[in-house]
């Protein structure tokens, strides 16, 4: 596992540089161009992280995540979800980046690598910002929504979370 | 929407930690916030400029039009009935989608939808409107850059060992909620609107 986990992104990598190398691409122009378009990124991501962290760490140090950790932790701990996770199940369908900052603040609770910063990332990974793709998507043409689109989508991203817990806790 | 979360968010966490007596902590967490922000955004730098450099690659070569050509199957079945142009728009937003441009995927996605809304002189979505929504809330990137580059910031010993459970994660989600999706919308809808 050890070996093989290591290169799954060497051999991602490796793919894309071949195809592109045979193709006659300007590779390492392109490269380039791709790193400033990710510069250009980081510039906009960042007002937006600064804002979101102040404000997760304030709601931390406040103590209210503790306490809806609390309130909440029996009826997830029923469906076999880590109460940790519950700020991040609350903010991901919501916000990318509120539960970026969310996440950050788990990694430095319990590490990186432990088992919830594994279902953390996983969770991250695998589930979108449902709410806000459905405000967008339908935003654009004034027609309404039926309940089952609220409904499936609701159950996708609970199904994400519950499969994140778990998948990682069979593969770690 | 982050308009409302985000004030709420510091005007609870202020009075909270007035009445609960942490308002000292609250105060301390407001610069410690400050400079983690310069911190994570300096060790970002690198690895999420990297990934984009990547990706860039993977946009210039014939990946993208093999895609396309892989995905029309797919894209037949579920949106079956559709304009060839609904479709092209459909296809450049799964394939940007899969490839992690999100900023190319959003509004192909917008586009996608205002081609099918033409034919769809109803009040409400229509079914495959329905499901080209219920996908896009779905997961479907091939390498989440974001998270391995988040992971590799806060010191993993291996950033990208998480990538095989997300890809399991995000099919069976997919496969699982698309296939309700498909079986449970219907053309001639008579749920409820919001």
């Amino acid at each position: 596992m050890n070996i093989s986990d290591k290169l799954i992104i060497p051999i991602l990598i490796l793919t894309i540089i071949l195809v592109s190398v045979l193709e006659k691409r300007k590779t390492f122009d392109i490269f380039t161009e791709g790193v400033i378009e990710g510069l250009e990124t980081l510039v906009k991501l960042f007002p937006v992280l600064l804002g979101l962290f102040l404000s997760v760490n304030m709601l931390r140090a406040s103590g209210i995540i503790n306490f809806l950790t609390d309130v909440f932790g029996k009826v997830f701990e029923i469906l076999l979800i880590p109460k940790e996770l519950i700020s991040i199940i609350f903010l991901k369908p919501i916000s990318a980046s509120s539960s970026l900052a969310i996440a950050t603040d788990l990694f430095k609770q319990y590490g990186v690598d432990s088992m919830i910063g594994l279902i953390v990332s996983t969770i991250l990974g695998s589930t979108e910002t449902t709410f806000y793709t459905i405000a967008v998507y339908t935003g654009a043409i004034k027609k309404k929504i039926s309940k089952k689109l609220i409904i499936l989508s609701i159950l996708g991203n609970f199904l994400g979370i519950f499969l994140s817990v778990i998948i990682c806790k069979i593969i770690f | 929407m982050l308009n409302k979360i985000w004030p709420s968010m510091i005007i609870a966490s202020i009075l909270y930690g007035i009445f609960c007596g942490r308002i000292g902590e609250v105060n301390d967490a407001i610069y410690i916030s400050l400079e983690e922000t310069i911190n994570l955004c300096l060790n970002f730098l690198g690895i999420m400029c990297f990934w984009n450099g990547m990706i860039a690659i993977l946009k210039n070569t014939k990946i993208i039009e093999k895609l396309k050509k892989l995905l029309r199957p797919i894209i037949d079945k579920f949106f079956n009935g559709e304009t060839e142009k609904s479709k092209e728009y459909i296809s450049l937003n799964i394939i940007s989608n899969i490839i992690g441009i999100g900023n190319a995927a959003t509004p192909m996605g917008i586009k996608a939808m205002e081609e099918m809304n033409k034919e769809n002189n109803k009040k409400n979505l229509s079914k495959s409107m329905n499901l080209f929504v219920l996908l896009n809330t779905l997961s479907i990137q091939l390498i989440p850059t974001t998270v391995i580059s988040t992971r590799a910031t806060f010191g993993s010993e291996n950033a990208g060992k998480i990538i095989l459970p997300i890809w399991i994660v995000s099919v069976l989600s997919l496969l699982i909620v698309m296939f309700i999706g498909l079986n449970v919308f219907k053309e001639d809808e008579k749920d409820e609107y919001i």
